[in-house]
């Protein structure tokens, strides 16, 4: 992800502000929509599409990252279909409105999660940091933020160097055995404490003091300000109005 | 030149479960000398580099960096002079970009960004990797992770380079590498290594540790030459002074 936010286009060029809050006007606005909203939500979709297409961000990374939530979204998904016992009218036919709710529930969240990973792969960690301290987000918080994240990859590297050397001496037997678990989460939890504080200490070192300093000041620019409206004011619309229903009106009207 | 002076005062220090790793070490270093620190595992040399950044706090002795004591007051100017390159680079380096990374010292120093893109570019240069700025650490090789860990110090323009095991995983053309870059640095160099041929090459004194005191002190030719001083602080003479197998064979 941080080397997608490296890239130079012209979305890499947006002020970290600007992402940030159409993609917070984005999520909140699709997961406003009622429980059984399929096709309203359709709009919504072109907001990922030409991001992809003008950031020239490769679709692959980003939905191999968005299929780790897939499982808590499914799932959350299937008590919907189990739950929900209503009917649901679709012109002359009638529903289980259980899997509307479902196909609703997977296509607003799948969105959010994609545009989230958009928003990440376009600006990177540090300019969301940037974004988040000029909406005032208490520095204690960013910070937060900022060290979760680098300690993700930590944590990552510690327990993949435990399960290898748990791996090599379990003589090819699948998995890791129950009684292993507690030692090596243990281990792990250690591990990961230790390497933590030399990070820690190798950022004292460097006159750190519990302030972050992302660089230059990024400046607003009219193209940013251009770029909030357009996008809050398509969102508002396909918000407020059934766009496709109207489409489909307006054409068959015409035919 | 005192205010580069590094000295070092009846440092003691236990670590919290009773292990005494430092006993009583003291020691004046010069501005502009280059000091190798040895000794066997568990000498107390980590123990002591932590000492000397203000990371432990001894239970007696003092640290003196100039004409300044060590106290929690004043840390962070001390911090600002000495550079400190730990022993796994990826400690050092925890921001998304070599760049950032370096750029982290001089932005928390509160200097402009301007002169922050300058520090960074000479950094960088004086290592020789200005070309890996835009990359991710972690995508780096050794060699390069740890060119760039030197830059992150190097940027914050300390009088004062410590370094804590640098020739440990590299290749050994990296290894060559660092060695010439470490030569042509005008800073004050300590330098902690159990790679004793680095060591010889690099500094012109060594002090040897042994169970947390300071077992001899003197000129880098002299002590590690010296193979029953060596054999007793559990170490062994350098490669390069061992002589040539074969050549000993062929006698």
């Amino acid at each position: 992800m941080d080397d997608l936010a490296r890239g130079d286009s012209a979305v890499h060029h947006i002020h970290p502000l600007m992402l940030f809050l159409v993609t917070i006007a984005y999520s909140g606005l699709v997961s406003s929509f009622g429980r059984y909203a399929i096709v309203p939500v359709l709009p919504f979709v072109l907001y990922p599409v030409i991001i992809f297409a003008v950031s020239k961000t490769p679709v692959k990374p980003i939905f191999k990252r968005a299929l780790i939530v897939l499982p808590l979204i499914l799932g959350i998904g299937l008590f919907a279909v189990i739950f929900d016992r209503s009917i649901v009218y679709f012109g002359s036919s009638v529903y289980y409105g259980g899997w509307f709710n479902f196909a609703s529930l997977v296509l607003k969240y799948g969105l959010i999660v994609i545009s989230a990973l958009l928003m990440m792969s376009t600006m990177g960690i540090d300019r969301l940091a940037y974004a988040l301290r000029l909406i005032r987000i208490p520095k204690l918080i960013v910070l937060q933020i900022l060290l979760t994240y680098r300690y993700i990859s930590v944590i990552g590297e510690e327990i993949a160097r435990t399960v290898r050397a748990y791996k090599l001496r379990s003589f090819g037997k699948k998995g890791i055995h129950k009684t292993a678990w507690g030692p090596l989460i243990g281990q792990i939890i250690l591990r990961t404490y230790e390497r933590s504080q030399n990070i820690y200490a190798a950022m004292l070192m460097r006159g750190f003091d519990g302030n972050y300093h992302p660089g230059a000041n990024i400046r607003m620019k009219f193209k940013d300000i251009a770029y909030l409206i357009f996008w809050i004011a398509f969102f508002v619309l396909a918000r407020i109005f059934d766009l496709p229903t109207l489409l489909g009106n307006a054409i068959a009207g015409v035919l | 030149m005192s205010h580069h002076i590094t000295e070092v005062k009846n440092l003691k220090y236990s670590y919290p479960g009773g292990k005494e790793a430092v006993s009583d070490i003291s020691f004046r270093i010069l501005h502009g000398e280059s000091v190798g620190i040895i000794g066997a595992n568990g000498a107390g040399k980590s123990t002591l580099l932590l000492l000397l950044m203000g990371i432990l706090t001894p239970q007696s002795g003092e640290v003196v960096i100039g004409e300044v004591k060590m106290t929690k007051k004043t840390i962070p100017s001390i911090r600002q002079r000495i550079g400190m390159v730990f022993q796994d680079p990826n400690n050092q380096l925890f921001m998304t970009s070599v760049y950032d990374d370096v750029a982290f010292g001089p932005r928390n120093s509160g200097i402009g960004e301007d002169e922050v893109a300058q520090r960074v570019a000479h950094a960088l240069e004086q290592v020789g990797i200005e070309h890996l700025g835009d990359r991710a650490p972690y995508h780096l090789s050794e060699g390069e992770k740890r060119a760039a860990s030197i830059a992150t110090v190097l940027s914050m323009q300390p009088d004062i380079l410590v370094m804590d095991e640098p020739t440990s995983s590299l290749d050994p053309q990296s290894r060559r590498r660092f060695i010439k870059l470490i030569k042509e640095f005008k800073h004050t160099r300590i330098i902690t290594s159990h790679d004793l041929d680095m060591v010889y090459d690099t500094c012109e004194r060594i002090i040897v540790l042994k169970d947390g005191l300071v077992a001899a002190d003197g000129a880098a030719k002299d002590i590690l030459s010296d193979e029953k001083l060596l054999g007793e602080c559990g170490l062994e003479l350098p490669l390069s002074m061992q002589g040539c197998p074969k050549c000993d064979a062929d006698i």
